[in-house]
């Protein structure tokens, strides 16, 4: 039987790490939501010193404007409005962790420092409810090619995990099996809501 | 159609209906009688908790969850339903099983926090109070569950029961917590002193229990997290609490991985570094673990307590 988790990818801006592994996460069936914990939205721009950068609240339509009056050529070779195009359809726009209410059994980060941001804010709230959430940071680079393969990554230590016995209690076995399998390191925390 | 009239439609409709059909009944049944209609709640409250025999373990768990928040928002009802909740301790699913010591946690405290204020306590609230000081024991017990996640849950419990069965240092007037400041001396039925002891075994049985070779690393993580919150609301047992964490550093259990070891010494960071910014007699301590666990001396200055450092500029 495979146990119906609630999810969240958590990235930095919520724009190409955390919506690939949601979109892929949702097209597989999973109860999905992705966030972002940095204080703005950044997208590489033109040169390395000059990032395009919004707030949470600007739509992923409305950045995808923005771009193409900017430079239309530009952003579409280098993959932003295709992204920006695949974003729209999962969700209107990036969403920040921090102001995010609802609670997860899992959180799966894409980076170290979203990781200890995620624990960080978790561990200042009031505890409530008292239920377990689960989060692991997979280390994903920020680019298109690394995100599609980090999504793959994640897809399959959520589908693992949810076809476990015992999610809560199997989840070390699981990060162990995966660290083997991928030779990679994960992070594992827990927090309490 | 009366609310009454919808609930018992809702009811019927959840007896027939399959696993998923079945929730989504209950779930309406809930939200029309917590809040469209509470004063109903006595009356139908039965008529719910009866799903606890079915066999699907979502609905048992629905169940919990339904008592939990009748219980909350009208404590006076909790002896209609402890005995569910003894029954379903010992549910065979795991899953029910952590979820009625979630539920008696939450409980307990509230149960206590309703009990300090009152001069009388009617026989029936009194007998509650027995089964869930009962119930207690063994969730007490379960440290040593086979199960992890029972174990984790037992962790939590401890918590809160130490923070509820403690001294406050600045007790809230308004009596939003329980703290062992508040209870009278000529309480009806609780008494102080024997409260305090056992919420001090409690909390030394949580520092033997982290303090084991053998513990897992989600247990581990847990009980870090569970010390931090009672040292950061309970400055007695700060000093006890680092003294755990210069004992962790010094020497985690030898059977957790590489990556283990990576993520339970960055819990110990983050954890020490809550403590850390509360001003205190341990600062120097904290700094030093901090040091040891990687934070660099500018990022230790940055959340060092500000009455410290002005503390440290009087005594220069």
């Amino acid at each position: 039987m495979r146990h119906d988790l609630s999810i969240a990818v958590v990235c930095s801006s919520n724009q190409n790490r955390s919506m690939e592994a949601h979109h892929l996460l949702s097209k597989k069936g999973f109860r999905t939501k992705s966030y972002g914990t940095g204080s703005c939205v950044k997208l590489p721009g033109v040169t390395v010193d000059k990032p395009n950068v919004y707030n949470f609240e600007t739509p992923y339509e409305k950045i995808a404007e923005d771009l193409r009056n900017k430079d239309l050529s530009f952003y579409t070779q280098n993959g932003l409005l295709n992204m920006l195009d695949r974003n729209k359809r999962i969700k209107g726009k990036p969403e920040k962790f921090q102001q995010c209410k609802e609670e997860f059994d899992l959180i799966v980060t894409c980076q170290e420092r979203v990781f200890d941001q995620v624990l960080e804010h978790l561990n200042e709230r009031e505890q409530v409810s008292m239920n377990l959430v689960h989060v692991v940071n997979v280390e994903i680079k920020d680019n298109h090619e690394e995100a599609t393969l980090g999504s793959f990554v994640i897809y399959e230590l959520v589908e693992k995990l949810s076809n476990t016995e015992d999610p809560a209690s199997d989840i070390d076995t699981v990060i162990e099996f995966l660290e083997k399998k991928r030779n990679k390191k994960f992070l594992h925390s827990l927090a309490f809501y | 159609m009366s609310t009454e009239d919808q609930i018992i439609k809702l009811l019927n409709q959840a007896s027939l209906a399959d696993n998923t059909g079945k929730l989504q009944c209950l779930r309406n049944v809930q939200e029309l009688l917590i809040n469209k209609d509470p004063v109903l709640l006595d009356n139908m409250l039965l008529e719910i908790i009866q799903f606890h025999r079915d066999t699907s373990a979502d609905v048992r768990k629905f169940v919990l969850g339904f008592i939990e928040e009748v219980c909350r928002k009208d404590m006076l009802l909790l002896p209609k339903c402890i005995n569910i909740i003894v029954t379903l301790l010992s549910d065979p699913n795991l899953q029910v099983e952590r979820r009625v010591i979630q539920v008696i946690t939450a409980l307990y405290r509230d149960m206590l926090l309703w009990q300090v204020p009152q001069r009388k306590i009617p026989q029936d609230m009194t007998e509650a109070w027995v089964h869930l000081s009962h119930l207690k024991g063994f969730i007490l017990e379960a440290l040593d569950a086979e199960n992890e996640g029972i174990r984790t849950h037992a962790i939590k419990f401890i918590e809160v029961l130490v923070l509820c069965q403690s001294l406050h240092p600045n007790p809230p007037e308004d009596g939003s917590e329980v703290c062992i400041n508040l209870i009278p001396s000529d309480h009806a039925t609780l008494d102080a002193s024997s409260l305090k002891a056992e919420g001090g075994v409690a909390f030394q049985s949580l520092v033997n229990f982290t303090t084991t070779q053998t513990i897992t690393p989600m247990n581990l993580m847990t009980s870090i997290g569970s010390l931090t919150n009672v040292a950061k609301q309970r400055p007695n047992y700060l000093g006890p609490v680092v003294q755990v964490f210069e004992s962790l550093h010094a020497n985690l259990p030898p059977t957790l991985s590489k990556s283990q070891v990576s993520s339970v010494r960055k819990q110990l960071k983050l954890h020490a570094t809550t403590l850390f910014k509360i001003a205190s007699p341990f600062t120097a301590r904290l700094a030093g673990l901090l040091s040891d666990l990687g934070a660099t001396s500018s990022e230790i200055e940055r959340i060092r307590p500000k009455t410290t450092k002005e503390s440290t500029k009087r005594s220069s």
